[in-house]
């Protein structure tokens, strides 16, 4: 590595991600005052498990993520099996544009969208919206996740399953899901993080009672910096990337389909 | 005396892709216990026509009955027959065993297990059970596929270029293994390959195709001494291609020839009108040099042990390649004669 590509690497790197090291320095200042460093301390995680409401958010959070990640792998599972292993049937462009329209689309588009059709038909803003909200466009990612592997893999396997005296159940279950296993598990992380990221979507649909993490942190921030925010954000860092790199080494893992 | 119902018997089988003619008709009778062979060059339809009597495409037309019951409309999964895949297909996440019992859900815990090493045993992986199948050697995945696919004692199995991934020494090994088991099995093979000399090897009978039409089907001796065209004839092996028109008749079978360089009599296969353009093919083995025949010029000799390959120049400049023992020196360089027993020479359309 030449001296201009190794500078460019750190410019790079540098660009991407010094505004996250900074809040991660930060959430252990021990002053009051977020930009003056006062010395090492750990007294924002203490304050920041002791902040009721901001525990309810992340609580909220979290049930948001699981439900609506569930809701994403099973929908965007079913819509990958159907675009890959089920030739061209009517309608197949059309679905193919549906489902991965969402993941383009702005959000605010969405979350506008969404609103006032929960409006219309009279559903009750709370977790339930916001779940139902975040399992549209998640379905989307998931989707594409486990396309990539089912085009991938060797059709003759599920071939050699039906040969053997296997029905399309059996097939499904016994080799096709799985084979496809580690890109559903990468699909739902993905859909996870991806539920506890969103603040815009959230932010339309959900009602009384039903405040997200990022939309408690946004809140709060526009009232003023507190480093608390910093510790908390400087967790959500760290439970989102873990999720990341899990999806990206369970989509690189080989999973031995080659002969 | 009557032949046997055929265990398997085409009629008509086609397939379109749009206006693409995979398969264009074909009748095939197979009996039970042949080991047949389907041979042609890549994309001439061959693994379209196994992969329709295994079930995974649908033919445009014709039917397909196994042991008189007609099952073209029935899904892989109900058919009594069995496939071994060129990729060999073995499930990476379930163990040798495994993936042998993978078809023996209609068996009983003991029963499958009992079947299960017999097959391991009959493919010589006694011990292998347990693996993973990526973590064994390409030819023990080979036979593992073998095994999975005999599990279910299929009357007839199917294999799409069994042999393709395997090196050449192993290949032959496992050429004479498969004949070996068929023997034994008395199970009906229908081997789709590309390489003429493992269809010889192989085969009771070879259905040789070309453009989605089977051109010829018989015995390989048959396919080798009576060809019924140039393609067929250069397939399996090397052939001499003497230009003329065809003449009259000469006895039984026989017709003349009319070369540039005189007449030669030949067998004659398919009917032809006299005046015709013709080819007289000739094995190497065939030519006789010395004697009543075509004025040929000997421009090289080579010995390779068992045999003296020599390369002939005809006056009007076709050159044909003769082998023979290498009794009687090498007689390199000289004008010479080559002629043919009218039996070991067969007419073609040119």
């Amino acid at each position: 590595m030449t001296v201009l590509t190794r500078s460019a690497l750190i410019l790079g790197l540098g660009f991407l991600y010094a505004p996250i090291a900074v809040l991660i320095v930060y959430s252990f200042n021990a002053s009051n005052l977020v930009t003056v460093w006062g010395g090492l301390s750990t007294q924002w995680y203490a304050a920041l498990f002791a902040d009721g409401p901001l525990i309810a958010a992340a609580w909220v959070s979290l049930r948001v993520a699981i439900l609506s990640s569930v809701i994403a792998t099973a929908l965007g599972t079913l819509a990958a099996l159907a675009f890959e292993r089920h030739g061209r049937f009517r309608g197949r462009s059309l679905l193919t544009g549906l489902v991965f329209g969402p993941m383009v689309m702005p959000e605010v588009m969405i979350g506008l969208s969404l609103l006032l059709m929960f409006i219309g038909i009279g559903l009750d803003r709370g977790i339930a919206t916001i779940v139902i909200g975040h399992a549209t466009f998640c379905t989307g990612f998931v989707a594409v996740v486990v396309s990539a592997r089912l085009r991938g893999l060797d059709r003759s396997l599920e071939e050699a399953a039906a040969d053997l005296g296997a029905g399309p159940w059996r097939v499904l279950t016994t080799v096709t899901l799985p084979l496809l296993t580690p890109a559903i598990l990468a699909g739902a992380l993905l859909a996870f993080t991806l539920s506890l990221d969103d603040l815009v979507i959230a932010s339309f649909v959900s009602g009384p009672g039903a405040t997200t993490l990022p939309m408690r942190l946004y809140s709060q921030v526009r009232l003023g910096v507190n480093p608390e925010i910093n510790a908390a954000s400087t967790l959500l860092v760290g439970l989102v990337s873990t999720a990341v790199l899990g999806a990206s080494w369970l989509t690189a893992r080989r999973t031995g389909d080659r002969p | 005396m009557a032949s046997p119902a055929p265990l398997l018997d085409i009629r008509g089988l086609t397939k379109r892709f749009g206006d693409y003619v995979a398969v264009d008709g074909i009748d095939l009778a197979l009996a039970a216990g042949e080991f047949f062979c389907l041979l042609g060059p890549s994309g001439c339809g061959k693994s379209t026509l196994l992969r329709m009597i295994a079930g995974f495409e649908p033919p445009s037309a014709g039917t397909i009955h196994l042991a008189g019951s007609d099952i073209t409309a029935l899904p892989p999964h109900r058919r009594p027959v069995n496939m071994m895949f060129q990729s060999y297909a073995l499930f990476p996440h379930m163990s040798v065993a495994a993936n042998i019992g993978y078809g023996l859900k209609g068996l009983n815990r003991v029963e499958a297990g009992a079947r299960t090493l017999a097959m391991l045993r009959l493919v010589r992986l006694e011990g292998f059970g347990d693996r993973r199948p990526d973590t064994l050697s390409g030819g023990q995945r080979q036979r593992v596929a073998l095994a999975r696919a005999l599990a279910r004692e299929p009357n007839l199995l199917l294999l799409d270029e069994p042999l393709g991934a395997l090196d050449r020494g192993l290949r032959e090994e496992t050429q004479g293994e498969l004949r070996a088991i068929q023997r034994r099995l008395g199970t009906s093979f229908v081997v789709v390959t590309h390489d003429p000399e493992e269809a010889m090897m192989l085969a009771d009978r070879i259905g040789v195709m070309e453009r989605g039409r089977l051109v010829q089907v018989g015995p390989p001796a048959e396919l080798y001494r009576r060809p019924v065209s140039r393609y067929v004839a250069g397939l399996l092996g090397d052939v001499n291609l003497i230009p003329g028109r065809a003449g009259p008749e000469a006895g039984e079978g026989v017709r003349e020839v009319v070369t540039a360089h005189g007449r030669v009599r030949a067998s004659s296969g398919a009917s032809l009108a006299e005046g015709a353009e013709v080819v007289v093919a000739v094995r190497p083995e065939s030519l006789v040099l010395g004697g009543e025949g075509l004025p040929a010029t000997v421009d090289d000799a080579v010995f390779l042990g068992d045999r003296v390959r020599r390369s002939l120049t005809l006056p009007d400049g076709t050159v044909l390649r003769a082998s023979a023992a290498p009794a009687g020196g090498l007689g390199a360089g000289g004008a010479t004669s080559v002629r043919f027993d009218p039996a070991d020479a067969v007419i073609l359309p040119a």
